[in-house]
């Protein structure tokens, strides 16, 4: 049993967290320990790549130790049992409307483009993506 | 000028209108008041001294030439940094749009113009609208003109400072989990989330979409009113605007409150911790009483679970969203040898500490395998605390409870700990996901002098009872005889 980092007085099981009520912030929580880590570095390093992001190995690790307490807090939501709930995906009822198919000015090229890190001759310029035998 | 720079935006109007100051006058004061404080408070990322007076010159144009000026028409407002301004810098705070500069403006710029309104600059946010203290932005920490060692709460940092410094009347921010209330609530300004929908995100650059909802923000209710009633409507550009027609927010100000019930989450308040916020929301809820309002008890048993529902779903709508900087259309481009290489070049370059962690979770909360567990999961519980509120306002008109758990903290205090930021979001977190409308009205300052925040929520598209409400708070506990007293 360990005590809440943020009400300081309600004590919490040794899983890191337990749901009650949290005077401060409605729900208690300690820093998991990592010995049982929520994420692997190994996933960390698998989610950089999927987001085209690079870490160095000390961010690797740091990003491995904060995504790790967050999910642990996250935890809490296991006490809910919503199976059968229905997902919100839309807060406000809401249809797709249909807008009128009528031509209209887009935006200039010019002063899109004008924007684009590399341009050349009315298009994006980018890295090579297909090599070409010659 | 009478009253500068505290007078209200109906004062400057007035001024304007009747010709006893001119549009230009006005700006130039303002401008040189945020060129001044600017180094100080860092509110603004870019001051448009040359658009804003070409502006205030058009006013006083139309004025001269005996054309009806606009309902703003004059007015000086600060505007933040991720809604695009045509031909002005919008950064987002992020280095990976450093230098963009967008062909068109946001819905909300437009109607900001066409209401005479005056755009003095981009204010500073935490980059990309992610953050509860403004730490997160690539160029500076904005202060809070309260206690110039305390955050001024984010994202919206730099436009609720800016008004509460008196640098501007008005200000636009942006709202996606409580960025326009936590940093109105921490400088002593009223903000309001409109409701989802209310407003077009057109040019609102996307953080996470099914969230997001720009808001006004001034130092009373009725400005805030107003600049909504400016900035509210249906367009066609955003396809979850609203075919719906916008409310008399202004007018909503000036009715009473009497035999309206408050709904009060006790357990809630009872359980608070810092003493001053308690003090102060119970404090308001009695006058609200003296004011013939009903104080009725309502709960919701879910509300405390949305720290771990909203930063799934908003940082996976944001891993998704913030895809498209990949340094090919606009903005930075870090080349590597290949297309992959300058992708993660840039964005390895581009994006801060906070941005790349919410990238991140957001991926992993998507990631095969892990989908329902996280994702899917968050969206249900969404459900469960979005039926709390459809319960309690079976039994209230408005939800009350403080905006935050404590008035501002330092600056520094909670950067170590990224979960520690989060969690300062906890009661503005529930109305957002519920996508209901929201406002943030100050209700009297704690022992160290630093103000508290009321937060008020309403049914779907009732943002006028927000109005009703927080003006009868804003009378009886308000703090617009009190200015931050390091700068008056």
């Amino acid at each position: 049993m360990r005590r809440c980092d943020l009400c300081l007085r309600k004590r919490v099981n040794s899983r890191g967290y337990e749901v009650g009520e949290c005077p401060g912030a409605w729900i208690c929580y300690v820093r998991r320990p990592m010995a049982d880590p929520k994420i692997t570095l190994e996933q960390v390093l698998h989610v950089a790549k999927l987001a085209r992001l690079t870490l160095s190995d000390e961010e690797a690790r740091q990003m491995q130790e904060q995504l790790d307490a967050i999910l642990g807090y996250m935890e809490g939501l296991d006490e809910l049992d919503v199976f059968e709930v229905p997902p919100t995906f839309h807060s406000i009822a809401m249809d797709a409307p249909l807008r009128p198919d009528v031509p209209e000015r887009c935006s200039d090229r010019a002063e899109t483009l004008a924007q684009a890190p590399a341009s050349e001759a009315g298009g994006y310029a980018v890295p090579l993506v297909l090599e070409v035998d010659s | 000028m009478s009253g500068f720079p505290w007078q209200s935006a109906f004062e400057i109007r007035e001024q304007v209108a009747t010709g006893s100051v001119s549009a230009v006058e006005v700006t130039r004061a303002y401008l040189s008041r945020a060129e001044a404080l600017n180094p100080t408070l860092s509110c603004f990322l870019t001051i448009d001294h040359e658009g804003a007076l070409a502006a205030a010159s058009q006013v006083d144009h139309k004025r001269a030439a005996g054309e009806a000026l606009g309902p703003l028409a004059g007015v000086p407002i600060a505007v933040k940094d991720n809604l695009c301004t045509r031909g002005v810098r919008t950064t987002c705070a992020s280095k990976i749009l450093g230098g963009y500069i967008p062909p068109y403006d946001a819905h909300v710029v437009e109607a900001l113009r066409a209401s005479g309104a005056v755009l003095l600059g981009k204010t500073n946010l935490d980059e990309f609208a992610m953050g509860s203290s403004n730490e997160n932005s690539a160029f500076a920490n904005v202060h809070n003109p309260w206690a110039l060692d305390r955050a001024p709460g984010g994202s919206s940092g730099g436009s609720a400072a800016s008004t509460a410094a008196g640098l501007a009347p008005l200000a636009l921010g942006s709202d996606t989990g409580g960025s326009v209330r936590q940093p109105a609530a921490f400088c002593g300004i009223t903000a309001i989330k409109p409701t989802y929908g209310r407003v077009s995100r057109y040019g609102l650059v996307a953080f996470a979409s099914s969230l997001d909802q720009v808001g006004p923000m001034a130092r009373s209710v009725r400005e805030a009113s107003q600049l909504l009633e400016v900035v509210a409507g249906h367009d066609r550009r955003d396809a979850t605007s609203a075919e719906r027609d916008t409310g008399n927010y202004l007018a909503a100000c000036d009715r009473r409150v009497k035999g309206l019930r408050v709904g009060v989450v006790r357990d809630l308040l009872d359980g608070l911790q810092d003493a001053d916020v308690r003090a102060s929301i119970e404090t308001a809820l009695g006058a609200l009483e003296q004011e013939g309002a009903v104080l009725v008890d309502v709960a919701l048993p879910h509300a405390k679970h949305a720290v771990s529902v909203y930063y799934l779903i908003a940082t996976a709508e944001a891993s998704s969203n913030l895809a498209r900087f990949d340094g090919i259309r606009y903005g930075l481009r870090v080349p590597g040898k290949d297309l992959t290489e300058t992708y993660t070049n840039t964005r390895a370059e581009g994006f801060g500490p906070e941005v790349r962690r919410r990238i991140m979770l957001g991926t992993y909360a998507l990631s095969a395998g892990y989908y329902d567990a996280f994702y899917l999961k968050a969206q249900r519980v969404r459900t469960l605390i979005r039926r709390d509120y459809d319960a309690a306002f079976e039994r209230c008109d408005v939800v009350c409870t403080p905006t935050t758990p404590t008035p501002a903290f330092a600056l520094g205090e909670k950067t170590s700990d990224p979960l520690e930021m989060y969690l300062a979001d906890i009661f503005t977190l529930p109305p957002s996901l519920a996508g209901l409308p929201a406002i943030s009205t100050p209700s009297g300052l704690s022992a160290e002098g630093l103000p508290v925040g009321l937060q008020l929520v309403a049914p779907p598209f009732e943002e006028e009872v927000l109005c009703s409400v927080s003006q009868a708070v804003e009378d009886q506990c308000g703090l617009l005889d009190q200015h931050p007293a390091a700068l008056s």
